[in-house]
């Protein structure tokens, strides 16, 4: 018996619901059972029964943590080293797709396709001789050797990202403010940056990002506890075998609050710039 | 006069310089903090708990006051264990280990066979002077080439953790004597999702191999002979082989996960009531303690199970260990001198809470030892322990052996792939042999 359009456009909407509500749980329920265990007590995480709601709720693992450990610290570390990576990202980035995208010069190619072999190193190869030049240039065990670590990583992707958006420009633009007095700095600056602020955004949130949840250069180019970042901290919840898991959760949902605001205030334009190349030839 | 308007653009602007502004000012603070060269860097490997890791603090700066050390003189950097590896490979890349760190066996033998490590046999000597002298059977892993490498800082003997009330519902006093009552008892105190024996099968190096050598032991199997030659081949291996795999597949007192646990998977699994029995140091029953877990009480400490070839728990020391690069090595062995002297090493074995037994066996008669009568039973299982290497020590290719988890996953093989035990011990051994030949060691 042939199926009516109506059934078939109703069955059809059933199973997209119940794949929607599937993958709304199966993102969801890590944060959820973050924030739960955040409020248990430890005998009940490790209790006998599942609890999928604490049943005595408190608030002492985070007590624990601003007030026996030095979370906030790593929490300021981390800020100051995501933010000037993200602006430093951002300005050698966009200085460096321009030229490449609109400069002519011997090996310009070859730098453009370095840019993405560079990003594809992986950094478990580069952090012993990463702290070799750290070291010998004086910034190991500070937060600028971890800033200029971090833009080895960021500044090549960051740029191939952006080389994307400015050749979607069209260098008529371009001509017509050069014709009308402007220099290229001037054309970067108040033609092009202002075409591609969604670019940049989408560029940001991946510097900060990044920079806000590395771990191997971390753990190895700073090892003093007034110059971690979180992701290093976290892992002293963890003491051989035992897990504090409390503190560990609310450890972790704090320090994914910043990526999340971040995302929310730009939101508006990393979904155009996410989506910027896909109607442009 | 004229009143200014401020657009939102311009409050952006001032948010921005605000910010930073904020952001600046204690980073001048802290870059100036780091333009220092410290003349001890000690790399705490927090262990115990809090009490326990602030009293090596306090006793580090103390050590550093009477030698007239500022405050920037001595560097403590907590490094959490599982990060040791990593960091400590890139230290010896650039040169600049720490002066003294804890090191386990692995890790002893390791940098000590590298060359990283200076011979800290006089304050070996020294300690051994003391009342009652030191457990000496601690010293033949830390000795390479007439040379000690490591001065043994506490000996972590694992327990059975055994819920006495579960077996005492099954009908039992306490844990059965052998592995085949163990089995017996076990297939009614398991009713699933609760589990008999929360075996550590991950492939991962200590619990596992740990597990796997209480039940090869007791019927009288080893890893290496007393040359220190690959000796796993036996009848007895294969019998103990069989045995887990009965454990496993068919009496299935075992959790179907544990194939997939890390080092926690069997202190989450007794700590949350889902097994009766884990062989382990005491980390679980100082989390039962720490908690205030209703099966504390319940929890007693135990040898695990026997054979034949008797009933073995199994142990391993801990040293602290001075690397060759120390720019002051008399500054560096003095921290450790003043970490073992017997005041201050008292203090801290009983701050650590049972994790550790003492070196000096005179601090066995501490109040401490009594004051809990599950100690009883981790000494008596401290006095049946046995290395894991045991009647050999610890070389370069067991120490790979046990690192990348090369038996284990035999074990493993023989439990998933249906391996016969015949074979997964042969090809375990002869794993062993391929790599004691790759780096050139007998066999």
């Amino acid at each position: 018996m042939a199926m009516s359009q109506q059934t078939s456009t109703r069955l059809t909407r059933g199973v997209g619901a119940v794949a929607l509500v599937v993958l709304i749980v199966w993102t969801v329920a890590p944060l959820y059972w973050m924030v739960v265990t955040s409020l248990k007590v430890n005998s009940e995480i490790y209790g006998e029964q599942v609890t999928l709601w604490p049943l005595k709720p408190t608030l002492d693992n985070y007590r624990v943590l601003f007030e026996e450990t030095n979370f906030l610290i790593y929490f300021r570390n981390s800020v100051i080293v995501a933010v000037v990576t993200t602006m430093l990202s951002l300005v050698c980035a966009a200085l460096g797709a321009y030229a490449l995208t609109r400069l002519n010069f011997p090996g310009r190619r070859f730098f453009a396709r370095a840019l993405v072999y560079t990003y594809l190193m992986p950094s478990s190869l580069l952090f012993i001789p990463l702290l070799i030049i750290i070291r010998g240039v004086g910034l190991q065990n500070t937060l600028e050797g971890l800033v200029f670590s971090y833009l080895g990583f960021t500044v090549p992707f960051c740029t191939w990202l952006l080389m994307g958006y400015f050749m979607s420009i069209p260098i008529e633009l371009e001509e017509s403010a050069m014709v009308d007095g402007c220099g290229r700095l001037g054309v970067l600056f108040r033609i092009v940056i202002p075409l591609t602020v969604p670019a940049l955004a989408v560029v940001a949130f991946f510097s900060f990002t990044l920079a806000w949840n590395e771990f191997i250069y971390a753990s190895v180019l700073v090892s003093d506890l007034s110059v971690r970042t979180i992701p290093t901290g976290i892992p002293n919840f963890i003491v051989e075998d035992v897990f504090f898991w409390g503190p560990m959760m609310a450890s972790t949902l704090i320090s994914a609050v910043p990526p999340l605001v971040v995302y929310f205030l730009f939101q508006r334009f990393l979904i155009t710039g996410l989506t910027l190349g896909a109607v442009k030839g | 006069m004229t009143r200014r308007i401020y657009s939102r653009r311009d409050i952006g602007k001032f948010g921005l310089v605000a910010a930073a502004t904020g952001i600046a000012a204690p980073y001048l603070n802290i870059r100036a903090a780091y333009a220092r060269d410290a003349k001890l860097v000690f790399w705490l490997q927090p262990n115990f708990n809090k009490v326990a890791d602030d009293l090596l603090v306090e006793q580090a700066k103390e050590y550093a006051r009477l030698k007239g050390l500022s405050g920037n003189d001595l560097q403590i950097e907590v490094v959490p264990g599982g990060e040791v590896a990593k960091r400590m490979a890139a230290a010896l890349e650039v040169g600049a280990p720490p002066d003294v760190t804890r090191a386990n066996e692995e890790d002893l033998t390791k940098w000590g066979v590298a060359g990283h490590l200076l011979d800290v046999t006089p304050i070996v000597n020294e300690m051994k002077g003391r009342e009652g002298g030191i457990n000496e059977a601690s010293l033949p892993l830390a000795m390479m080439n007439g040379q000690i490498f490591g001065a043994p800082m506490g000996i972590a003997a694992n327990a059975a953790h055994v819920r006495a009330d579960k077996f005492k519902e099954a009908g039992y006093d306490g844990l059965p004597k052998t592995w085949e009552e163990f089995i017996e008892a076990s297939k009614k105190v398991t009713k699933p999702p609760f589990y008999a024996y929360g075996m550590a099968l991950g492939l991962v190096p200590s619990d596992s191999l740990g597990d796997v050598m209480s039940v090869v032991s007791a019927y009288g199997g080893n890893l290496i002979d007393e040359k220190n030659r690959p000796a796993l081949q036996s009848d007895a291996t294969v019998t103990a082989f069989k045995l887990i795999n009965t454990m496993y597949n068919d009496a299935k007192i075992i959790p179907r996960g544990a194939l997939s646990w890390d080092n926690s998977g069997n202190n989450k699994a007794f700590q949350s009531g889902q097994v009766a029995y884990a062989l382990n140091p005491t980390s679980i029953y100082s989390s039962l303690i720490a908690d205030k877990s209703p099966f504390l009480d319940a929890t007693i400490l135990e040898r695990p199970p026997g054979g034949p070839a008797g009933r073995f728990s199994t142990a391993s020391t801990d040293y602290y260990s001075v690397f060759k690069k120390s720019p002051n090595p008399e500054l560096a062995m003095g921290l450790i001198q003043h970490f073992m002297k017997p005041e201050n090493y008292s203090r801290f074995i009983v701050e650590a809470g049972g994790r550790y037994l003492p070196i000096y066996p005179a601090q066995l008669k501490d109040p401490f030892w009594t004051s809990k009568p599950a100690f009883a039973g981790l000494l008596e299982a401290a006095r049946s322990a046995r290395s894991n290497y045991a009647p050999g020590k610890l070389t370069p290719a067991l120490s790979e052996i046990v690192n990348r988890s090369m038996v284990v996953e035999e074990v493993q093989n023989m439990l998933v792939k249906g391996k016969d035990p015949a074979r997964a011990v042969a090809d375990a051994h002869k794993t062993m042999v391929e790599v004691y030949k790759r780096l050139g060691e007998p066999t």
